[in-house]
């Protein structure tokens, strides 16, 4: 319901959507840099593999030599070989 | 490096739900960087110190192991070298020499002179205890500059400015003429220009010249060979006076009706060149001997880290062209030569009485004349000869 009302008053307001705090940002810089903002936790993190939590699902980021350098609250920031990502329901590891 | 100011810790984990602790110290607001996975249960992190008690709480709930492998910072290099006594005493020793040494002089800086050698300034410095490693002085400084300019008759003033641990020390040296002659001795005033005298004064010595007179370069003005009545010996003295003469400066020039311009010849090439950072890479060579570059457009090529701008243009051969001059502009080209041929020669101190110019036409030419008459002092002492 205070979902609804924020995302409607975004929209009638023409606010940039970055002002709904639960929306998930997804920042890449070149191939080797990621930033996820508004992340609710992760869920798996392996060399290959990241699984983030969002409130818009899960993001899956792909590549080789992961690694989380910043993790915190709201932002967590990635670098390594980035391969791509993707959204889905899959909360496994390994997949 | 504000981790390090407030000290971090490297912590390696150890058990099967690491990712679950990640997002507990997550939801604790722990701030956690550098994460690294070692193994399939093992992962290396970076966390501020203060949060390590934290981890500690949740990796007991979780049935994880977490060792601190590394710490540093701020804290941690205060505790180690609290327990070194030596460290705090030699950083004690440092700033009381520090301190000792900023109440000296260590650097002086002469400025302002010229013909007063540098050796000098310092050794009267040095008389008065002003030296490199010396303490600062307890005299006023305007005392001091007084009794150092005191030391060379040459040196007229002294000021001196203690800034930190240098001394500036400024010199202004007293002018004197290096031609004058000594007033005791026995000298003549002669004439060093040709000239219509407008003042003439004798001060000292005796003079055959009245106002109006015309004299030439070399004629004596006023005589030191003084012969007194009933007296057979003549007397010599320093003779002196103010002989001021009106002195005529004439010039001439004469200019062709044909005349010369820089013009473009109408020959072209194409002109470039590369620039890095400024610094020019690559220039085409100059098909002219004479040429200036027209239509210069500059482009900008966007290539990351290195700005390469690309100047092109066109060269355009340039070269002395004959143009025909009418008779008033040729008199106008040659008025002003004439005019600064003239007043090239006439000293900065004379003062300009008349300016008259002409011009006339002769043999295909424009000739003109300047004539500037000025007034000035035109005596000189001459040592007289035994």
């Amino acid at each position: 319901m205070k979902g609804k009302l924020l995302n409607k008053m975004v929209s009638s307001l023409k606010l940039p959507p970055e002002i709904d705090l639960r929306l998930p940002k997804l920042t890449m810089y070149g191939r080797g840099e990621l930033l996820i903002e508004n992340h609710r936790g992760v869920l798996c993190y392996s060399d290959e593999e990241l699984k983030f939590l969002t409130e818009y699902g899960i993001v899956t980021i792909r590549g080789g030599n992961l690694e989380l350098l910043e993790f915190s609250m709201e932002r967590a920031s990635i670098r390594g070989r980035i391969d791509g990502w993707t959204y889905g329901d899959d909360k496994r590891c390994g997949n | 490096m504000w981790q390090l100011g407030r000290g971090c810790v490297i912590i390696r984990l150890k058990g099967r739900n690491l990712e679950r602790l990640l997002n507990a110290l997550r939801g604790e607001g722990v701030a956690l960087s550098r994460i690294t996975r070692l193994s399939a249960d093992e992962m290396r992190l970076s966390m501020p110190a203060k949060d390590f008690k934290k981890i500690r709480r949740h990796a007991n709930k979780l049935r994880c192991k977490a060792h601190i492998e590394q710490r540093s910072g701020a804290p941690f290099v205060a505790r180690r070298a609290i327990k070194r006594p030596v460290l705090w005493i030699g950083c004690l020793v440092a700033f009381a020499a520090l301190a000792l040494c900023s109440t000296r002089i260590w650097v002086i800086r002469i400025e302002g002179n010229t013909r007063v050698a540098e050796a000098t300034i310092q050794r009267a410095l040095t008389q008065h205890g002003l030296h490199i490693g010396a303490a600062r002085p307890k005299r006023t400084f305007d005392a001091l500059a007084d009794a150092v300019a005191a030391y060379d008759e040459r040196i007229a003033w002294v000021g001196l400015k203690l800034s930190g641990v240098c001394l500036t020390v400024s010199v202004l040296e007293a002018e004197y003429d290096m031609l004058a002659i000594d007033p005791t001795l026995p000298c003549n005033v002669v004439a060093v220009k040709d000239g219509v005298l407008t003042k003439i004064l004798t001060l000292e010595g005796v003079t055959s010249f009245k106002v109006g007179d015309y004299v030439k370069a070399g004629d004596l003005l006023i005589s030191g060979t003084v012969t007194l009545p009933d007296v057979e010996e003549p007397m010599r003295v320093h003779a002196r006076g103010v002989v001021k003469a009106n002195v005529y400066y004439f010039s001439e020039y004469a200019q062709s009706l044909v005349g010369s311009e820089r013009l473009a010849t109408g020959a072209t090439a194409a002109y470039r060149r590369v620039e890095i950072c400024g610094l020019t890479l690559s220039e085409s060579d100059a098909p002219f001997a004479d040429y200036e570059i027209e239509n210069l457009s500059r482009t900008l090529l966007r290539v990351p880290f290195l700005p390469i701008t690309v100047w092109e243009g066109r060269y355009c051969e340039m070269a002395e062209l004959p143009t025909e001059l009418s008779i008033p502009e040729a008199a106008e080209l040659a008025l002003v030569a004439a005019e600064n041929g003239a007043m090239l020669r006439v000293p900065s101190d004379a003062a300009i009485t008349q300016k008259t110019s002409d011009w006339f036409v002769a043999d295909g030419l424009v000739i003109a004349t300047c004539a500037v008459v000025t007034e000035e002092s035109i005596g000189l002492t001459e040592e007289l000869s035994y």
